[in-house]
């Protein structure tokens, strides 16, 4: 008989000692898998907010800042970019495609995003994935208006329903004499594009067109028959999402926007920024690191307290071994397998578990936060933090074992007892 | 090997016994033997050595003072590891409670000590089949093999105790207190069996007990008294 089918028959017999102490060190590595495999899931899925996009062009700032503004809607623009700049930069050969971005209004606290239909063709998020309609479809008519999941939900928009553009942020002006109809809602993607409301670019400039000298002239009071003729040609963007034809040349077109002569821009790119933003939240990820590999620590400490426990139960079976023959290095190794086999199968355990988990709650997170928690990051996650935990196993078992051959050597003898 | 050492499976001189954690405990045991196919009894109160005595035997207790042969070799000579192995080989060992693993199931309780008589487990085979033999010797079933030993009657426990012990061929059986919780009937069964497989299997016999109403079956008495002094009785 194997020294492994002694541990396996002894483990056996304490099953219930034992499936409770597994439980325990199951669930602890479990809920680690599971935090850093939701963890990993925002980080990445906040470095991929944005993905195709090569640069993002806007007036001269901070990096962050334009990002912050752009992508995140997040603060104001201190300028504006005028048409004529865009045009030029759109001019460019090595610019595969360009799409512009008027920020400034809003709806109900959500920004609105003037923009052309070509933004939901080219803007890309995660592993560039495109944006998708749940129902309807890009706008068309100029006051058509699409809305991210999250707005839809919270507001409880389908397509047809009537909306109304505020000027500015939190401006109590609105543009009544201009309602917008809803044309398609988009899909939750986990991205500020989930609440925002996408408007056309002319429709930017439609709604801020003094309109009283128009009203004069017609008896159609508001819609588009208003502006049938009218030259809707905004005057300016806040930014623009590009794309360039060969990624050799992104720096070489970040350079000549950067030196553009007739207005200070700035170009930036949108995955170096974003991994620069990120790391405003490294200090909370490393506490959250601390947090859980003090887990794995107390999970190894349990296990290594539950095997001192159950050695002075059996004392007299380690004795009975000893006198026939086993030597001290025979009981420091069954102990030290007893220990490897229970953070093996421990390991395996908080696999499944983490897995059952994350299956339950993938959806919740999906339709939440727009990130998908797939098992095969599940595996990467617990792959690592399962190995570090295996390679500390032994040290955790080193403890019961050193007490076990220390009593072995003590001659401690099953006569008598 | 001389003639004497081809008699003797177990022969020792003077042993000074003594536990660290009990100053006060300090035994001689004047110097004796115990020839193949001899048996001995072991008498004395509680508290007058035995088990330390066995335990130096066996060579897990290394004695202040002394040597003990076993088939010609000192076992105190060896090194640690390979005295562990030389028990498991030369040395089968019979408890009070018998102390049979109660989440092995028969056979494997009689082939426990064949795991350790080498340092890799011998996959031969041939365990197996001497398990099975000692078995049918001793009137075990062949069910019983494959049973939990909690399910087998004490009788049939004393069985499987006895066949561990004569698993690895020993040269001698050490049995501590063997027949203190049984009846006189069940006594003289169980001794009966014992002294009948021993001399099958040639193998000396060493016994521990409080009952010296056993006395008259063994051609050999050392008896422990607690004035540290001792007589071996012819």
């Amino acid at each position: 008989m194997s020294l492994s089918t002694l541990v396996l028959k002894s483990l056996q017999a304490r099953r219930l000692a034992v499936s409770l102490t597994m439980f325990a060190i199951a669930s602890s590595l479990a809920l680690i898998i599971v935090v850093e495999t939701v963890r990993e899931g925002a980080r990445q899925n906040f470095l991929n907010t944005i993905s195709s996009t090569d640069l993002i062009l806007g007036a001269r700032t901070g990096d962050v800042q334009l990002l912050l503004y752009s992508i995140f809607h997040l603060g104001n623009a201190s300028n504006n970019i005028t048409w004529k700049s865009y045009q030029d930069i759109a001019a460019n050969d090595e610019i595969d495609w360009i799409v512009p971005v008027s920020l400034g209004d809003s709806h109900r606290g959500y920004r609105v995003v003037g923009t052309t239909p070509e933004f939901f063709q080219h803007y890309n998020y995660g592993q560039r994935e495109q944006l998708t309609f749940s129902s309807g479809k890009q706008f068309a008519g100029l006051f058509d208006v699409v809305v991210g999941a999250a707005v839809a939900k919270d507001l409880a928009y389908e397509v047809g329903a009537k909306l109304i553009v505020a000027h500015g942020l939190e401006s109590f002006v609105e543009h009544m004499e201009f309602p917008f109809q809803v044309s398609g809602v988009l899909n939750a993607t986990g991205t500020p594009v989930d609440r925002s409301v996408f408007v056309s670019i002319e429709a930017i400039q439609a709604i801020h067109t003094n309109i009283a000298p128009l009203q004069n002239n017609t008896n159609d009071l508001s819609g588009e028959a208003l502006f049938d003729g009218m030259d809707l040609t905004p005057q300016s963007v806040t930014a623009a999402l590009i794309g360039v034809r060969s990624k050799l040349s992104i720096f070489n077109v970040q350079r000549q926007i950067n030196k553009y002569p007739n207005e200070p821009l700035s170009a930036i790119l949108p995955g170096v920024t974003l991994a620069e933003l990120y790391q405003i939240t490294a200090v909370v990820e490393t506490a959250l690191r601390i947090i859980l590999w003090a887990v794995i620590v107390a999970s190894l400490l349990g296990m290594s307290a539950m095997l001192v426990a159950t050695l002075s139960a059996r004392e007299r079976e380690l004795a009975i071994m000893r006198t026939i023959g086993a030597s001290p290095w025979h009981i420091a190794a069954l102990i030290m397998m007893e220990a490897l086999l229970l953070a093996t199968l421990s390991a395996l355990c908080a696999l499944v578990l983490a897995n059952i988990v994350l299956s339950v709650s993938s959806p919740t997170l999906e339709d939440r936060y727009g990130f998908a928690v797939t098992h095969s990051r599940a595996l990467a996650s617990g792959s690592s933090i399962l190995a570090f935990f295996m390679i500390l196993a032994p040290l955790a078992g080193l403890v019961p074992v050193i007490s076990a051959y220390r009593n072995s050597l003590a001659a401690r003898l099953a006569f008598n007892n | 090997m001389t003639d004497k050492e081809q008699q003797e499976a177990i022969s020792w001189s003077k042993l000074s016994l003594s536990w660290d954690d009990r100053s006060a405990f300090q035994r001689c045991i004047a110097p004796g033997q115990i020839a193949r196919n001899g048996a001995t009894l072991l008498v004395g109160a509680s508290g007058t050595g035995k088990s330390t005595f066995l335990a130096s035997l066996c060579g897990i207790k290394i004695p202040d003072e002394g040597s003990v042969f076993i088939a010609g070799t000192n076992i105190y000579d060896l090194p640690n590891a390979r005295r562990d192995m030389f028990r498991a080989a030369h040395i089968g060992v019979i408890f009070q409670q018998l102390a049979l693993l109660p989440f092995l199931n028969t056979l494997s309780n009689i082939m426990l000590p064949l795991r350790f008589k080498n340092f890799w487990p011998n996959r031969s085979g041939d365990g197996e089949q001497r398990a099975r033999l000692l078995c049918h010797d001793l009137g075990l079933p062949e069910h019983l093999l494959a049973q939990d030993v909690g399910t087998l009657s004490v009788g049939q426990q004393q069985r499987v105790a006895i066949a561990r012990a004569l698993i690895c061929d020993p040269t001698l059986i050490l049995a501590d207190e063997p027949t203190a919780a049984l009846d006189r009937e069940n006594r003289d069964m169980f001794l009966d069996l014992l002294f009948s497989m021993s001399k099958v299997n040639k193998t000396a016999l060493l016994i521990a007990s409080h009952d010296e109403g056993i006395a008259h079956r063994f051609s050999n008495v050392i008896t422990l008294q607690k004035e540290s002094r001792h007589r071996v009785a012819a």
